[in-house]
């Protein structure tokens, strides 16, 4: 066995199955249905009393509240939470800049070097990130601050392999609704920040103005000065700049509390919007799904009567005419009769090979009653081409899984046996955490492997797509070939 | 001898019977399933039972399950199970179970008459016998054990054959080699492997597979071959 012709140790597959989608934020059953949250959950009475508190406190964000499932995480109490609130909205004001600058540089940029170079493609793909990137982080700072209880934003998943399928996810990310819901809660969230510091300036210039009037200090005017009233800061009374503080202050208060209605206000809108896609997706998913069983049953039933029809039959027709050429003999030329049954009976014994190999390929009960590793042996044993298997599996997966991770075992090594030239071949089978069956088979022969319509790879993907898995096959012209699938152990 | 069957296809049953008759066998039941043959067992005393693997109610493994209850109940009854497809998960229950001899063969094998009916006679007198193509799944388990590993490709065909449960003459006319040569074979086999030397017959094999069981290697070119054209007792 020469070791380094293999890849090493299995990588992670990349799974593409979606998460069940999110149960609905319901006002008729909040109980009923909690939503996942990526925190740990409490228990729901302990939240009752807290729920009440920042209503009487909030007037403004009686809407949102009133929404809010009572089975959320203990939120911070009202004053810790503005607390929190200001806090960001200041570091948003300073900072949140950055990200249109970035998105706009790499914007122009994109389109100006499309049209030049195709450079501008790198660029374009950095503002799909740099968006994607933005929308996460605002809906989990949201969700963090306010412990809405809203799923994580989730980036689009690449359906189709290679490059133009890269491109067909940034396309499809680009569209995705809630990313931008997030980047335009972002963007709000920015201006009250820039609102706030200014408020916050004006907070401390007024209160410093207020505090040296009454203390009799010398006040000046100074061009520079970020002070709203500064211009008239040798006229008026100390109670002018006193006010302006005040109001600033009661802004700043006033500006986290917007800030609640409005980002939470959009995240919920988000998160439902995303529930409704996450649906559509699953039917989507589920219909394709059936789709693949439909074909894959489709593939294999004509496939069946083809060598029925091509094998066994005629060998039996064959078989009968022999006999009944020995029955006619018999008296006439012993000899000759006796050679003709002998032919019959080798030909008997092909036929019954021939339909035991067709039986089992059509459903091994070993499966069935052994698992996967256990059945995987007869097919091994039988394969044309030499194969190790390495199969480490503790316990047993659902029966579809083992179903079509054993078939896609089988046509890989008849493919093999059939197209591939190869003097050797790897099975390997893991169960890895998250519980993904996953398996992969390797062959070391020349490669150029394709998906044909009605041929046994296209058979595969049904298989694996009716099972609710993802499959990749790497086949270069040369060799060598591996084929990988990942499918829900327990489905 | 006098012998039980198993086996719920009429068809076959009847086959069998007729088989088993006219070689001078008796019959001393005939059953369509597994109820009542424990029972049967007790009371005729049959010199070996042959069980089918797919029978009601279920169609999965119970001949396999009845194989290794009477093999635990009658440490000294012979069982040979027939079988549509072989399974070496099977064999290796039926070979780390309790009991003495028993057989694992394909129903296929049934065609070949005189054959069939000479590996009968063996599995009686209290051999093991497998069925080539379960050995050569036994053969494709990869495991972790080096000695393996220490085989030479004609070593290991010999293993194979052995593991079928042949006597070194059997051996010898199958692989075209003299008797001596296969003696010596089987004796660098058994230093190589570590095993003991003193093992003859029915516990020769059993070592032999048991040994394969747990070490597993990566087949010998021979052993990979497709089944039914390797040269074994059971082809034409």
């Amino acid at each position: 066995m020469s070791s380094e012709k293999w890849a090493g140790a299995p990588t992670a597959p990349t799974a593409g199955y979606p998460q069940a989608a999110q149960p609905p934020h319901t006002q008729q059953a909040p109980q009923a249905q909690p939503p996942q949250t990526q925190q740990t959950m409490q228990a729901p009475q302990a939240q009752a009393p807290q729920a009440q508190a920042p209503q009487a406190q909030a007037p403004q964000a009686q809407a949102p509240q009133a929404q809010a499932p009572q089975t959320q995480q203990t939120q911070a109490r009202p004053p810790r939470r503005i607390a929190l609130t200001m806090l960001h909205l200041a570091a948003l004001g300073l900072l949140g800049w950055a990200f249109f600058v970035s998105a706009f540089a790499l914007l122009g940029l994109g389109l100006g070097l499309t049209l030049v170079f195709g450079i501008g493609l790198l660029f374009l793909v950095a503002l799909v990130y740099v968006l994607f990137g933005t929308a996460w982080f605002e809906t989990e700072r949201v969700d963090g601050l306010y412990r809405l209880g809203i799923p994580a934003l989730r980036a689009v998943p690449q359906r189709t392999p290679g490059f133009a399928g890269f491109l067909r996810m940034m396309w499809a990310q680009l569209g995705d609704g809630r990313m931008w819901q997030s980047i335009a809660s972002f963007t709000v969230a920015t201006f009250l920040g820039l609102f706030f510091l200014i408020c916050a300036q004006n907070l401390v210039w007024g209160a410093a103005a207020a505090i040296l009037k009454l203390t009799g200090g010398n006040v000046a005017y100074h061009p520079n000065t970020g002070l709203l009233l500064a211009p008239f800061i040798t006229e008026l009374p100390w109670f002018a700049f006193a006010l302006v503080a005040i109001l600033c202050a009661a802004s700043m208060v006033g500006l986290a509390l917007l800030h609640r209605v409005l980002t939470v206000w959009i995240a919920r809108a988000g998160a439902e919007a995303d529930q409704a896609q996450q649906l559509q997706e699953a039917a989507r998913l589920s219909e394709q799904q059936r789709v693949g069983a439909v074909r894959a049953a489709d593939v294999e039933r004509t496939r069946l009567e083809r060598d029925l029809h091509d094998g066994v039959q005629p060998r039996l027709v064959s078989v009968g005419m022999t006999l009944g050429l020995a029955q006619q003999q018999i008296d006439s030329d012993p000899e000759g009769a006796k050679a003709l049954i002998s032919e019959a009976h080798t030909s008997t014994k092909a036929a019954i090979t021939e339909l035991r190999q067709l039986a089992r390929g059509i459903h091994p009960s070993v499966l069935e009653d052994r698992g996967l590793d256990a059945a995987l042996s007869a097919l091994a044993g039988r394969s044309h081409v030499p194969v190790s298997l390495d199969v480490r599996l503790e316990g047993r997966c659902s029966r579809e899984a083992e179903t079509a991770v054993y078939f896609v075992i089988a046509e890989s090594l008849t493919n093999a046996a059939k197209h591939s030239r190869a003097s050797e071949a790897r099975v390997t089978v893991r169960l890895r955490d998250g519980g993904t069956l996953w398996a992969r088979v390797e062959d070391n022969g020349v490669g150029g492997a394709r998906v044909v319509p009605g041929g046994g790879l296209d058979g595969i993907t049904n298989r694996v797509l009716a099972a609710g898995g993802t499959f990749r096959l790497d086949s270069p012209l040369g060799g060598p070939t591996s084929l990988e699938v990942s499918v829900p152990c327990a489905s | 001898m006098r012998i039980l069957i198993c086996e719920d296809s009429v068809l076959l049953r009847e086959g069998l019977v007729r088989l088993l008759e006219h070689s001078g066998h008796e019959v001393s039941g005939a059953f369509a399933d597994t109820a009542g043959v424990a029972e049967a067992v007790e009371q005729d005393r049959p010199d070996l039972c042959i069980l089918d693997v797919r029978m009601p109610p279920t169609f999965t493994d119970e001949g396999i399950r009845l194989a290794l209850d009477l093999r635990a109940r009658h440490p000294q009854l012979p069982v040979l199970v027939l079988s549509q497809y072989v399974e070496e998960r099977y064999a290796s229950e039926l070979i780390s179970g309790q009991g003495g001899a028993f057989g694992y063969l394909l129903k296929d094998r049934v065609a070949d008459v005189a054959e069939f009916v000479e590996a009968v006679g063996r599995i009686a007198g209290g051999a093991t016998v497998l069925d080539p193509e379960v050995v050569a799944q036994l053969l494709t388990r990869r495991g972790k054990d080096a000695r393996m590993d220490r085989l030479t490709a004609r070593e290991r065909t010999v293993l194979a054959v052995l593991a079928e449960g042949r006597s070194n003459q059997a051996i010898a006319a199958q692989l075209f080699l003299s008797e001596a040569s296969v003696e010596k074979h089987i004796t660098a086999i058994f230093q190589k492997l570590e095993l003991d030397q003193d093992e003859s017959g029915n516990r020769r094999v059993l070592a032999a597979i048991a040994h394969i069981q747990s070490a597993g290697a990566a087949a010998a070119p021979d052993a990979q071959q497709a089944p039914q054209t390797r040269q074994t007792g059971f082809t034409s």
